[in-house]
């Protein structure tokens, strides 16, 4: 029979209390599984998962923590419970339209795990105000990290990007904070699909600065610019740049006719023969 | 008087007519005053503490506020920085044309850290308002709860250029978050500050409206504001009137307007004090006296809980001519009557004012001077205006622009006396902050302490 007090435990058990996480230490694949199951299990949903490629992103970003390294394998790294609520609580804000940047100032002014669990419970849900305010729409950068590559798409290299590196799986504090920027693999995402796309890559990049100009949050300066780019983007497909071609016709050894035909136009017989006969009248009051 | 009485720790409705009868189909409007009445602080209480806050401070660091005003805003950010408790939280939000956030929400436990960083913000750059107020309502947005109080000041000269600019749309805004839990007060600085924006976007986001010149001006201000929010019984406090049969019902400087239902936000009730109402009635011909008006009062309490009082009826006998010609008055009540409807006589003194029509602004002073039965307030208030047309119109609007919200809606004692009364300084220094009657709103009324005094130079207490 249930108690007070288990209906009281079961109904008022707070969100980081459910996590069950202190065994918890793994790779970030194993990292983003973990994550994934504990969210969709308290009822949050699919937009709510974590891949790998995702806590490698937030790990480059600096919102979480640097992993520890494993002792039988100092190439691995060991995610563990802080990360674990890292990861939970930037996924929650993250849907609810929380800028990288807020996030990531967010956990690093709650770098412990009895700051981490307060600042859960205390955000598990929105509140009316953050939902007036803030645009719940998932980040651009998460949606295109949670979508499974394909062939030929962008594969950060160990030069771009310091996570697969050797040398950072060191157990340390927080990395330092990135300063603020969109990332560049979104750019390249985003080039790539201008490069790629089947219509003019004018009017792909035009569309490109549509969308951006919806936002809410663009500077002045980055709309004053914006406005500029369009005004100088062609609205139409345009004419098609012509291909010139000349052809020599040796008339006599003494007479040479260079034509340019536009190469859109097929001249029929009749009008080949009739500017043929043209040619020869001119030719003839010209010079006889 | 109709009273309905309230269980204990209920606040309660007074009704007080101009005169206790009504002419039927008269060409003249029927005036009541109502009054929405905390009870005592109970008395086994040595305190009742306030609800904590959630205080976002959005400074304007443009370069139009170069020196005295951001000077005034940055002493003013410390000085409440260092009056809060150590429940309450701050946030401290920096803007030009650039959002900076100095320092997201956090507990006030290291007030000297915290004003370090906000006396490392200086003046530079365009004014996005807007972008800035946003950014404080972002940081408290979060972390809203019924049992804290959130609140943003926003410290500006209001000369918005960048950004959401339409004064509409901003105060759209400002509403919507007061409607969440999140309310705007304002701090207008500088001798230009835009007064319409900042008194607008106060009035929508159900905080309170001030300016001044320094940081022993504002002081005043903000220590009736804290004063209010710390002695706060009710909050958001909102009357509604819906006219009886036959019966047109006008709010007197109402805002909003709901079809049948007039209403008017009337901002936080302290304990120990009231708030108060101007109904106008036109009666017609098929009124029923017994029904001629029903007025509903909706509130917020400490936690967090929306609670509804009323409806009150008003009911008046209906008397002919004769009688109600000697129908005697209260004075008090005509008094608080007057001046609301004074207050809304200066309004269009402002606009005369705002138009460059000096003389006809004048002109009406001196016409509101001899309206009889005017208290001794609001004729030193109207005398303070009109001497300041003279020496600065540009401070005499802005002095209008504050005067009449203030005479509008400015909390009063729990007791129904003393407005008809000649105006005692001394008593009125006496009196809590938020219940001094003033005559300029954007200077300090406390005369300005020596050097090392205590007066003014003290934070003002939350």
């Amino acid at each position: 029979m249930l108690t007070a007090e288990c209906l009281y435990s079961t109904t008022m058990l707070k969100l980081s209390a459910q996590l069950n996480d202190e065994e918890f230490l793994g790779t970030a694949e194993d990292l983003a599984a973990f994550v994934s199951d504990k969210l969709a299990s308290l009822g949050f949903g699919d937009r709510h998962r974590s891949t790998e490629r995702l806590v490698r992103f937030y790990a480059y970003e600096g919102l979480l923590s640097k992993p520890e390294r494993a002792p039988d394998d100092r190439r691995k790294a060991n995610f563990g419970p802080l990360q674990v609520r890292q990861l939970l609580l930037a996924r929650l804000l993250a849907e609810r339209g929380w800028d990288l940047d807020r996030i990531r100032t967010l956990l690093h002014e709650n770098r412990i795990i009895a700051q981490l669990n307060k600042l859960i419970d205390e955000l598990a849900t929105p509140t009316e105000a953050e939902k007036l305010f803030f645009r719940t729409r998932g980040s651009e950068e998460v949606s295109l990290l949670l979508s499974e590559p394909d062939a030929g798409s962008f594969k950060p290299s160990r030069h771009a990007s310091p996570i697969y590196s050797s040398r950072d799986f060191s157990p340390s504090a927080m990395p330092s904070p990135r300063p603020s920027r969109k990332t560049s693999y979104s750019t390249v995402q985003q080039l790539r699909q201008i490069a790629d796309s089947e219509e003019s890559p004018a009017e792909a990049l035009r569309m490109m600065i549509k969308k951006e100009m919806a936002r809410d949050d663009l500077s002045p300066a980055a709309r004053n610019l914006f406005e500029q780019l369009l005004a100088f983007n062609p609205t139409s497909r345009g004419d098609e740049p012509k291909t010139e071609r000349w052809t020599k016709l040796r008339l006599a050894h003494w007479c040479e006719a260079h034509f340019n035909i536009d190469s859109r136009i097929t001249p029929t017989k009749e009008e080949l023969q009739g500017i043929v006969d043209n040619f020869s009248k001119a030719l003839m009051n010209k010079y006889l | 008087m109709e009273v309905m009485n309230p269980p204990m720790n209920q606040p309660k409705i007074e009704i007080l007519p101009l005169k206790k009868g009504f002419l039927r189909a008269a060409a003249d409007a029927t005036h009541v005053l109502v009054r929405f009445v905390a009870p005592a602080k109970p008395a086994d209480a040595t305190e009742t503490p306030r609800a904590p806050l959630d205080l976002a401070l959005v400074i304007d660091r443009s370069s139009s506020m170069s020196g005295r005003p951001i000077a005034a805003a940055l002493e003013s950010a410390v000085r409440i920085v260092r009056g809060l408790r150590d429940d309450d939280r701050v946030t401290i939000v920096a803007f030009d044309d650039h959002i900076e956030v100095v320092q997201s929400l956090i507990a006030v436990t290291d007030r000297e850290a915290l004003a370090l960083r906000i006396n490392a913000i200086d003046a530079r750059g365009s004014t996005n308002l807007f972008g800035g107020w946003e950014e404080g309502v972002k940081q408290l947005a979060p972390f809203t709860r019924k049992d804290r109080i959130a609140r943003v000041i926003l410290l500006s000269d209001g000369q918005a250029n960048q950004g959401l600019l339409n004064e509409q749309e901003i105060f759209a805004q400002v509403a919507k978050a007061a409607g969440a839990g999140i309310t705007t007060s304002t701090v207008g600085l500088g001798h230009g500050f835009n007064e319409s924006l900042m008194t607008g976007m106060a009035a929508a986001g159900e905080g309170v409206a001030n300016f001044g010149q320094t940081a022993d001006d504002l002081d005043e201000a903000f220590e009736e504001q804290f004063a209010i929010i710390s002695n706060s019984f009710l909050r958001q406090v909102k009357v509604s009137v819906q006219g009886g049969s036959d019966v047109q019902v006008r709010l007197v400087g109402e805002i909003l307007e709901n079809g049948a239902t007039r209403s008017r936000k009337l901002g936080t009730l302290p304990w120990d004090a009231s708030l108060v109402a101007v109904i106008e009635l036109k009666i017609g011909a098929l009124a029923k006296a017994d029904a001629l008006a029903a007025v509903n009062f909706e509130a917020i309490t400490k936690e967090g809980e929306k609670v509804k009082f009323g409806p009150a009826l008003i009911a008046l006998p209906e008397v002919d001519l004769v009688a109600f010609s000697v129908l005697p008055v209260d004075a008090d009540v005509a008094a608080l009557i007057d001046e609301a409807l004074v207050a809304e006589k200066i309004e269009v003194i402002e606009a005369l004012t705002r138009s460059h029509k000096f003389a006809e602004a004048k002109l009406a002073f001196e016409e509101l001077l001899k309206r009889p039965g005017l208290s001794d307030w609001a004729k030193q208030k109207i005398e303070y205006l009109k001497r300041l047309l003279d020496e600065d119109a540009v401070m005499a609007a802005k002095e209008m622009r504050y005067g009449r919200t203030r005479m509008m809606s400015q909390t009063k004692e729990s007791t129904m006396a003393c407005y008809s009364m000649d105006v005692d300084d001394s008593a009125e220094a006496m009196k809590a902050s938020y219940l001094r009657r003033k005559r300029a709103d954007g200077q300090a009324s406390k005369p300005k302490p020596p050097q090392g005094g205590t007066t003014g130079g003290q934070p003002p207490q939350a």
